[in-house]
């Protein structure tokens, strides 16, 4: 109700009782009073909605958006589920066969998930494993290990297809300093020892416009991947602290916003523009409030909005729920949005919805999520595709039929990939057009540079502001890997044959294994696993000698080959006499 | 004739300039870092190191941490001791999350009396720091969220210097936390200690059967420093 009404209201009231002038001012001025101590709603239409919120199992800690249009989240545990927004439910996926916490995940070419790293029974410790995730069949493959562990890495795709991984710490401890790049050409991993580098844990990181991936840490650098791998610096950001759960975002090509960060958190922006012929670091608006372990989503228009965070220092320190604000790279300014209901700080995401809501959700303690109705779906009519292409190359034109303009954008936004405030997949791309009646001659992004091959959402966005739902388009290369890894083994069990030595069989189930691959750890918590033994085709039993008396320990085995792994086998326990 | 004594000169301060740890007081600090991050100071570490070197008197920075003792080494520039409280703001404005626990330094001095206790008069100065006993290490357990205990040994090293040292000023090299009182008197507790003159001799006395040359424990934690000037102390 506006506050105009409600004077207009008491002074009508007041005339009809006709009473003296005196009491109309007092009568006023409790309503004034009133109005001034209760909040006037603000609209949707200025502020946004925020719909109720809804539970979930566990928080996720990891929100992948696939080209299903379905999200993958899973919590610090092997427990992937995949989340519909139709309907809001959720689905219990496959599991990874061994804990992904805190690992790296990006989009292939041809729409699988792959992932890199994971947990290796302790913080800070990290797993070898690369595993690529088909959504379309709801399948896992297994690639061949990375040379060791990776444990908070950040990678993203590179133009050709391949995925770069960088950062993250060793099988026990110690950043892992050399980036490893899994070729699409073949399957298998390449390490980059010419660019070895103790990196900031989950680094934000974008593939560039010359093709090299910015790495916009303190000292920002860009990696080129080709061969050995050549690092060089580009610049240094002006405030250095960012990397501590700041959040970062290439909001068009080339040019790089992070947002707070920081411990104690800091309010400040500033961002890059790589397409400069010498690129640096400049400041940029203020948010309203310092904020850290937030997430920045690109929005359809090509805004940035910010959700959650904490604005004290410490760690996921729950200093209360957050407005969502949002970023107008088009006049640097900084607009305060409704608030959301729970505070969702550390271990929390958000990503675009292809219906142009935002989904924000987890942290921790916050087994939960809100879906975010940003101003633009309440301003007015959508506009609608009508028609477009499933898939595009880079710089041709396209048609796309519309209803409803007149239409001010076209954009691609290439799907989230989220944890710790760090999204390794989102993109936004604005494309050129032209209008012909309903029809839409769209020219598509001129490279894989600025454009990598998959899937993209394409939005259409009216004059005034609002988003249709998008379409999925796909473009580029449909370049993929397949392997044809071996099957897992099966019936795996442990003898104790000694006081020292512990005998392992099992059932090979693969014709094509090229043989297995046995891993042992103490079977006491944040013990981590280690890698033992390899043999060869064929053999279905092994001995492990040199244990110690009196001992608990825990195998698993997997069968490989030049292609990749099968998925490990149950875990068996056996006790030394 | 005349230029001789110049030459030998020139060559001695080049030399000197050559070898700057020569004559060096403080060897190396070991810097207890306190840290927000609930997995240590491995999190925050490369974005902390990265600062760090560009304090001002601190001329190298260790790769790696020491995650089992939430420490990391540090060599000063000029061998000259850091400000403790200055390095402490500086570490708490790099965004980290980080702030200084404590610092222990390894010094070489000489070890004599001052109004009847034991000083050690750093090398090459005046400076002069008060001796105590060790109260509290540097070396923290981040899992169980309290400093690592003092050996025996580690806790007896102070009375054990007094009791072998006969009074006469004395070279040695000490290893311990620097504490500052309320006047801005500096102490360093004594942890480890060796003579710099008789270190053979002292081995043989003090540490029968031991091949360190120091007196004290190096049992605890796990140093992973790397191209140190110095072993990583734990």
């Amino acid at each position: 109700m506006k506050a105009n009404h409600l004077h207009n209201y008491a002074a009508s009231f007041a005339r009809c009782l006709a009473v003296p002038k005196i009491a109309c001012a007092v009568l006023l001025g409790a309503f004034s009073a009133l109005l001034t101590s209760t909040p006037v709603m603000a609209q949707p239409s200025s502020v946004g909605q925020w719909d109720t919120v809804k539970t979930l199992p566990w928080r996720p800690v990891h929100s992948v958006l696939m080209k299903t249009g379905t999200i993958m989240f899973y919590p610090a545990s092997d427990d992937p589920r995949e989340w519909n927004p139709s309907g809001e439910t959720l689905t219990t996926l496959t599991k990874f066969s061994y804990n992904p916490f805190c690992n790296g995940h990006a989009q292939m070419p041809d729409g699988k998930i792959l992932f890199t790293g994971g947990h290796n029974q302790t913080n800070n410790w990290g797993l070898w494993n690369i595993s690529l995730f088909n959504p379309d069949n709801k399948t896992w493959k297994h690639l061949p290990d990375m040379t060791d562990g990776r444990w908070y890495p950040s990678q993203i795709m590179m133009a050709n297809g391949d995925i770069l991984t960088v950062s993250g710490t060793k099988s026990t401890g110690n950043n892992n300093s050399t980036p490893d790049v899994l070729q699409i050409s073949n399957g298998q991993v390449r390490r980059l020892t010419n660019a070895v580098l103790s990196m900031s844990l989950y680094p934000a990181m974008f593939l560039a416009p010359n093709g090299q991936a910015f790495i916009a840490t303190a000292t920002s650098r860009y990696l080129n991947t080709s061969g050995g791998g050549t690092l060089t610096t580009v610049a240094n950001r002006i405030v250095s602290g960012r990397d501590n759960y700041g959040s970062a975002c290439m909001y068009e090509p080339g040019k790089v916003i992070y947002t707070g960060g920081g411990d104690a958190p800091v309010a400040t922006t500033e961002s890059i523009d790589l397409n400069a012929g010498t690129p640096a670091w400049s400041a940029k608006a203020s948010m309203p409030q310092a904020r850290r372990q937030h997430n920045a989503t690109i929005l359809p228009d090509g805004r940035v909005l910010v959700t959650g965070g904490s604005s004290s220092s410490g760690f996921n320190t729950a200093d209360g729920s957050k407005p969502a604000i949002v970023w107008n790279p088009a006049n640097n300014t900084w607009t305060t949005w409704a608030t959301e209901a729970n505070y969702r700080g550390y271990h929390s995401e958000a990503v675009l919805l292809p219906d142009a809501r935002v989904i924000s959700v987890g942290g921790d303690g916050q087994a939960n999520y809100q879906i975010f109705s940003p101003p633009y779906l309440f301003a007015g009519t959508r506009p609608s595709i009508t028609s477009a292409p499933t898939n595009i190359t880079h710089g041709s034109a396209f048609t796309v039929g519309f209803s409803s303009g007149p239409i001010g954008k076209v954009t691609m936004l290439r799907p989230a990939s989220v944890t710790h405030t760090k999204n390794m997949n989102q993109r936004y791309n604005s494309l050129s057009f032209t209008v012909s009646g309903s029809n839409l001659t769209v020219t598509a992004p001129a490279n894989a540079n600025v454009c990598p091959p998959g899937f993209y959402m394409l939005f259409i966005v009216k004059t005034t502001g609002e988003p249709s739902v998008s379409r999925w388009i796909h473009i580029g290369s449909t370049s993929g890997l397949n392997p044809s890894t071996p099957a897992i083994p099966t019936g795996l069990t442990a003898t104790a044959l000694s006081s020292t030595s512990v005998r392992l069989n099992w059932t090979d189930a693969s014709s094509n294994e090229s043989g297995f691959k046995i891993e042992r750890r103490l079977n006491a918590s944040a013990k981590p696993w280690s890698r033992i033994a390899t043999v060869g085709a064929g053999v279905t039993t092994y001995t492990n000698t040199g244990l110690t008396a009196a001992t608990s320990y825990r195998y698993r085995i997997r069968s490989y080959n030049s292609a990749g792994h099968s998925p490990y086998t149950a875990e068996v326990t056996v006790t030394t006499p | 004739m005349r230029q001789r004594p110049k030459f030998h000169t020139i060559l001695l301060g080049a030399l000197a300039a050559l070898t700057p740890e020569a004559g060096a007081q403080v060897r190396s600090l070991t810097l207890g870092i306190q840290v927000n991050s609930p997995y240590g100071i491995s999190e925050p570490w490369v974005g902390l190191r990265e600062e760090l070197v560009k304090f001002p008197g601190i001329e190298w920075v260790s790769e790696r941490p020491a995650t089992q003792a939430e420490t990391c080494e540090v060599r000063p520039r000029g061998g000259r001791l850091l400000d403790a409280s200055q390095l402490d703001e500086f570490i708490r404005n790099t965004g980290a999350g980080a702030s200084l626990r404590g610092m222990e330094a390894t010094v070489d001095g000489t070890l004599k009396k001052r109004d009847g206790k034991a000083v050690i008069r750093l090398a090459g100065t005046e400076e002069v720091l008060a001796l105590a006993a060790l109260t509290q290490k540097v070396q923290y357990d981040f899992g169980n969220k309290k400093p690592h205990a003092p050996t025996q040994e580690e806790r007896a090293a102070y009375d054990t210097l007094l009791a072998r040292w006969g009074g006469e000023p004395r070279a040695v090299r000490i290893t311990g936390p620097l504490t500052k009182a309320a006047d801005q008197t500096l102490t360093l507790q004594v942890r480890q200690f060796e003579s710099r003159a008789e270190q053979n001799d002292f081995k043989r006395k003090n540490t029968p059967g031991a091949t360190a040359p120091r007196s004290g424990s190096h049992a605890q934690g796990g140093g992973e420093s790397k191209g140190a000037p110095t072993q990583s102390k734990q």
